[in-house]
């Protein structure tokens, strides 16, 4: 046992000093990472590479506007940026302590206590939890952080005189550097607009990363993205123009304002604050899904529509990978893109514009599907489903609708696109009854009634929007009812009449 | 309340009745992070499809001292499954990764194991919201001081955990279990 003790002490010692030293592999950092390189108890040296360098660092007026640079390390695996620990104490003036029983750092930083652990998330400040976008590492006896630890330490403690500066990020070697020079609002009228001026002889293509995410991306691989608060009735990116100048490009995007959401004193710094640039988080999740085109006209050119049903996007659910309920060898995300097309033809016969999120087995997330039921202006969202409830367990139909989400309140004066839905819980209330009585009084179609539910489907859908549960894949009956022609096109029949007659209540010319 | 004197025996008798105690959950006495050893933990099990019945299956385990490792192992016994003949909360499999605990804020994070989202999806949305809510379940009952509930996969956020049901912001655990 003292053995054991002793051994355990030893090596707290051991390590504590490795940590405590200065780095002995040169004067440069260069040297430093590829002694990290050759050594390699935890990691093998082809796991570690020295990426790029950055300086991004600055610090407040009191010590002067001096920023530093350092490098980021890159591990094989994947495509987070780490910075040495020992650089990181440096910048930040901390004391450190190590201790490699539990892989864990503490460091003591302006009066605060910073715990971070080797293969995790995240970080314990002054005993709160927070993800770091990335995880602790350690590899050749060295502790590294993932860059992302900078803007949460940060945000933790405000009162650091210390900042990240993002424009100031500069990552050498052919990555990115995206020059924003200057930002000004105007106001036109109702319109404000907010002119971005990018210093930068290329133009940038444009991917849309969700309702309120932009990314401009140039040739050479740098990007940039933007992001921003949505603006009631409006979607944001019908307010978007790039105009190429000779020195780089303007992008201007306007906002509307609203009374009472954009107050006349202070309007350029809560919406500077709306529309910040921010560090890329993570490359690998811009999808380019510019479906439609990138809409180059102003806020004041659409046309306002109030409780009008015509153009109605399809939704069958899950898709490619994401195969939805499995019953057997019958797939989910085949039946919903079955009853998809033939719901279709019901929806066109009655005079509706169809427009879908998926017409092949392909796999999409629920933003993206929404963000782009959004851009098309959709009247009514249909996401069709079925689901396993048990081979006696109950057939047919079940609705959902979304559920309104309390925490889902604006910030400031502006809201979150979250909530678009809310708006539309009414309307999606009485589609959902309207739809119900039709399909039970009609049809032979079991009805299992309509339920609330905050799901990922529905949510941020500006426009009505239903989920549609439409029968159990277990269940013998329902699936032979589904496979019965006559069965299944007179429900979907049913169901497209009963919108087409709520759509003349709603007075929607089609 | 002489007259009250006379149902005295009756009372008496009423209360050395034996109680079943499957049917009253032992609910943690305070909102605070006390109570470890041998503890009677409440469990919820969902019978029936689409309107499930809940039952509540009462276990005596093992608690450590830290609320996170005394949490990681209630919900080690949930995914489990019942002892007796209910419907299981998770398809099995299913697992977690990591469970983080901010006891201040009482934002209790749970980190699944990829296969678990597989799981899920395969099994359909009616058995994703008996696993969401069997977790709520038995965190508002045997932990009350966990507020919310942030769910993670392989240890990033992710909009849900079977396909429908949306996990990507924390989840309030307040209001009754009923």
């Amino acid at each position: 046992m003292i053995a054991i003790r002793l051994a355990r002490i030893l090596a707290v010692l051991s390590l504590t000093a490795l940590l405590l030293l200065p780095p002995t592999g040169g004067g440069t950092p260069g040297t430093r990472a590829q002694s990290v390189g050759k050594t390699g108890d935890t990691a093998t040296p082809a796991e570690l590479t020295p990426a790029l360098s950055v300086e991004a660092l600055e610090f407040l007026p009191g010590q002067g506007r001096a920023s530093r640079s350092f490098l980021l390390y890159r591990f094989g695996d994947n495509n987070e940026s780490y910075l040495d620990l020992w650089d990181a104490t440096q910048i930040l003036k901390a004391s450190r302590f190590f201790d490699p029983i539990t892989r864990k750092v503490v460091l003591g930083v302006d009066g605060h206590r910073v715990k971070l652990i080797d293969g995790s998330h995240w970080a314990f400040y002054d005993g709160r939890a927070r993800h770091l976008g990335g995880r602790c590492r350690i590899a050749g006896g060295r502790f590294y952080l993932p860059l992302t630890f900078w803007p949460v330490l940060l945000d933790e403690f405000p009162e650091l005189p210390l900042r990240l500066d993002p424009n100031a990020l500069r990552l050498v070697g052919g990555l990115r550097a995206v020059n924003v020079h200057s930002v000004d609002w105007i106001f036109q009228g109702e319109l404000l607009r907010g002119v971005f001026q990018l210093s930068e002889p290329l133009t940038p293509t444009v991917e849309r990363l969700s309702d309120s995410a932009l990314r401009l991306s140039f040739d050479d691989g740098r990007f940039a993205d933007f992001n921003w608060r949505r603006v009631p009735g409006r979607a944001p990116l019908d307010s978007l123009r790039l105009l190429p100048r000779k020195d780089g490009v303007d992008i201007e995007l306007y906002f509307h304002r609203a009374l009472g959401q954009v107050r006349s004193a202070g309007d350029a710094e809560a919406l500077t604050w709306a529309l910040t640039m921010e560090l890329p988080a993570d490359p690998g999740l811009a999808e380019p899904d510019f479906e439609r085109e990138l809409v180059e006209r102003l806020p004041g050119d659409i046309p306002e529509s109030d409780r009008v049903l015509r153009r109605i996007i399809l939704d069958p659910g899950h898709g490619g990978a994401d195969t939805g309920a499995v019953a057997g060898r019958q797939m989910e995300k085949d039946w919903n893109l079955r009853i998809a097309s033939r719901l279709e033809s019901f929806l066109i016969e009655e005079g509706f514009q169809v427009l879908w999120t998926r017409r092949e087995d392909r796999e999409r997330r629920a933003s993206d599907r929404v963000q782009a039921a959004n851009v098309a202006r959709g009247d009514l969202y249909l996401s069709l489903h079925f689901t396993r409830r048990g081979a006696t367990g109950a057939p047919g139909l079940e609705i959902m609708i979304q559920e309104a989400d309390r925490s889902l309140r604006g910030k400031e004066s502006l809201i979150p696109w979250e909530s678009a839905q809310g708006e539309h819980l009414e309307s999606s209330l009485e589609l959902a009854v309207g739809l119900q009585r039709a399909l039970d009084v009609l049809t032979e179609w079991p009805q299992q009634g309509i339920r609330r539910e905050n799901t990922a489907t529905l949510e941020g859908l500006d426009m009505p929007a239903l989920l549609l549960e439409l029968g159990n894949l277990d269940s013998a009956s329902d699936r032979a009812a589904w496979d019965d022609r006559i069965v299944r096109d007179k429900r979907l029949k049913i169901l497209a009449q009963a919108l087409a007659y709520r759509a003349r209540q709603w007075g929607g010319e089609r | 309340m002489k007259r009250l004197l006379p149902l005295l025996p009756l009372l008496l008798l009423l209360s050395c009745l034996p109680v079943d105690e499957t049917e009253s959950p032992v609910p943690a006495e305070t909102d605070t992070w006390e109570g470890y050893g041998s503890q009677t933990v409440v469990l919820f099990f969902a019978e029936g499809g689409l309107e499930p019945t809940w039952q509540e299956e009462l276990r005596v385990i093992e608690l450590q001292e830290d609320p996170a490792d005394r949490i990681a192992r209630v919900l080690e016994e949930l995914l489990h499954g019942p002892e007796r003949g209910l419907g299981r909360a998770f398809p099995p499999g299913a697992s977690l990764e990591h469970i983080f605990l901010e006891e201040r804020s009482g934002v209790l994070t749970l980190d699944f194991n990829p296969v678990t989202v597989q799981l899920l999806i395969r099994a359909g949305s009616v058995e994703e919201r008996i696993a969401l809510e069997a977790l709520k379940r038995v965190l508002r009952v045997n932990f009350p001081a966990v507020r919310h509930l942030r769910i993670l996969v392989g240890g990033a956020a992710t909009e849900t955990l079977g396909g429908h049901l949306n996990i990507a912001r924390a989840l309030p655990l307040g209001g009754d279990t009923e």
